[in-house]
């Protein structure tokens, strides 16, 4: 014990001296920090000791965070290429930028070895963050798949009768809002599931036309509004709204046309929730006892083909539902329950 | 427990209990005498069965379509905890079929119901005609779930039977 915390001391005062001399002016010249997740898989306590000093004095003199992480979440994980369960621990996990610690590795570009000391892991480290932060500079943004953005593009389809819509150069519809359907005009031949497919590659970047654009020649497929939306809608993958959205209140005005599309119980919850009462979307998520997320497909869903309307922020109304009755009869949950397995027979 | 299904003649009241009773569905058919495109019709009453547990189950009552057996509909209705219309969206005039229903039920009914629109499977532009159906409902001061039902579909029938549930449960 004696010995392990006299290691400790010193490795603390060299790797303090080493920080100072090394990375306050070398870190200087990076810019933008970001976070990046770690998770240390090494198995010796103090090798692993030594590398979350590292990151520690990293973070201090960089101001920036690297986060002790689950393997799962991590960017970055270190292993010990020593351990006869390091494969074991690599499996699964090729998309993660490793550290191996231990003997150098031809196969891995990164590497400590615990002859190095602080200053070699500190390098590498800084080695790493330089690599991860033009690699994620590099990547495209999404630029119209929060809920806010998606609301608000679903509420402009909504207020035209007829409007053109673009998805990139390839995928044009026309939302007709009078006889509530979309009718796509080219590409030629495609099932509605490949269209969707397309949409959801090209990140939901949508542009409204004036119906002048409609191209000559084109071929037309027509669907039915909510059908289309609710596949869109649950293709998309949608980040949280903002704090304005989620203070807003939605009303149901008419009950979606469930039996025509795949749906979950929540689905129905939902539905049966807001024909009774207006409520925000973290209410439903809770009285329906759903996912946020579920709520959101919901509602763009239903926004588009104007079945629930977004109104204004209503605190009485979140009160009151709030402290709605949650009363359960136990017959009508037998009765949910025996549905619910007949439906999955 | 008791739900029931009403609606006009052909509409697939019968063929919607049959698709999900767990019992085999007693039936009062008789051969039309009104010119009518089926070969049987409901004169008393459909009834099947849900079993929930030892002691309850849920009982689904058919009622006949036409008027002249109207009588039924007020014994069928008594005690009943909601109830389904089915309206066949290919007849001349679904909307005055609602009308007579909703009038003709609307003591007993008391918002737990759910309308099933059958007969739409040739329809492309569903959504608008559910919108139809929605608006009206909202004449008589209803919210009720409208719904397109194959009434041969499980699926369908037990999903509508599910909305109205979960519509009961909510006012709880």
């Amino acid at each position: 014990m004696f010995y392990k915390n006299c290691f400790y001391d010193y490795l603390l005062n060299y790797a303090l001296t080493l920080v100072k001399i090394i990375f306050v002016e070398s870190c200087n010249k990076l810019d933008l920090p970001i976070s990046i997740n770690i998770s240390i898989l090494l198995v010796d306590a103090i090798d692993k000791k030594r590398v979350e000093f590292a990151l520690k004095m990293f973070n201090k003199h960089r101001g920036v965070d690297w986060v002790l992480s689950s393997t799962k979440e991590a960017d970055v994980i270190i292993v010990s290429i020593d351990d006869p369960d390091s494969d074991n621990q690599l499996e699964g996990l090729s998309d993660k930028t490793t550290i191996t610690y231990g003997k150098p590795q031809v196969n891995y570009p990164w590497h400590v070895s615990p002859e190095g000391g602080a200053l070699e892991i500190m390098s590498v480290f800084s080695d790493i963050y330089t690599f991860l932060k033009n690699k994620r500079s590099s990547l495209p943004k999404k630029t119209a798949n929060s809920f806010d953005e998606l609301l608000s593009f679903f509420g402009r389809i909504r207020l035209h009768n007829r409007v053109l819509v673009k998805f990139s150069e390839d995928i044009v519809f026309i939302a007709n809002n009078m006889d509530y359907t979309v009718e796509f005009l080219k590409p030629k031949n495609l099932s509605i599931n490949e269209y969707i497919s397309i949409l959801k590659s090209v990140d939901f970047e949508a542009s409204t036309y004036s119906l002048n654009d409609i191209p000559d020649d084109c071929v037309s497929t027509k669907f039915d509004a909510f059908i289309f939306y609710w596949h869109l809608a649950h293709e998309i993958e949608i980040d949280d709204a903002g704090e304005k959205e989620n203070q807003r209140v939605y009303k149901l005005k008419t009950w979606p046309a469930l039996t025509l599309v795949n749906h979950q119980e929540h689905d129905l919850k939902i539905s049966a929730l807001m024909s009774k009462g207006i409520f925000d979307i973290y209410t439903i998520s809770g009285k329906a006892r759903c996912q946020i997320e579920d709520v959101y497909k919901y509602i763009l869903s239903c926004i588009s083909v104007d079945f629930v309307d977004a109104t204004g922020n209503s605190i009485s109304h979140r009160k009151r539902s709030l402290n709605g009755n949650n009363k359960r009869s136990s017959l009508l949950t037998q009765v949910l329950q025996k549905l619910n397995f007949l439906k999955q027979e | 427990m008791k739900f029931v299904f009403t609606g006009c003649v052909g509409s697939g009241k019968t063929e919607a209990i049959k698709t999900v009773s767990d019992i085999p569905v007693i039936s009062t058919e008789a051969i039309p005498t009104d010119y009518l495109s089926k070969k049987t019709t409901t004169v008393a009453l459909d009834y099947g069965e849900l079993h929930l547990s030892k002691n309850n189950k849920l009982e689904l009552y058919g009622t006949p379509g036409q008027r002249r057996f109207s009588y039924m509909w007020e014994i069928l209705s008594k005690g009943a905890s909601g109830f389904i219309i089915l309206v066949n969206h290919q007849r001349e005039n679904p909307l005055d079929d609602l009308d007579m229903y909703l009038e003709n039920f609307s003591k007993y009914i008391n918002n737990n119901l759910v309308v099933g629109i059958t007969h739409t499977e040739d329809v492309i532009r569903i959504t608008k005609e559910l919108t139809m159906y929605s608006e009206h409902l909202k004449k008589y001061n209803f919210s009720a779930a409208v719904l397109p039902v194959d009434a041969r579909r499980a699926c369908n029938v037990i999903t509508l039977l599910q909305a109205l549930t979960l519509s009961i449960e909510e006012k709880l």
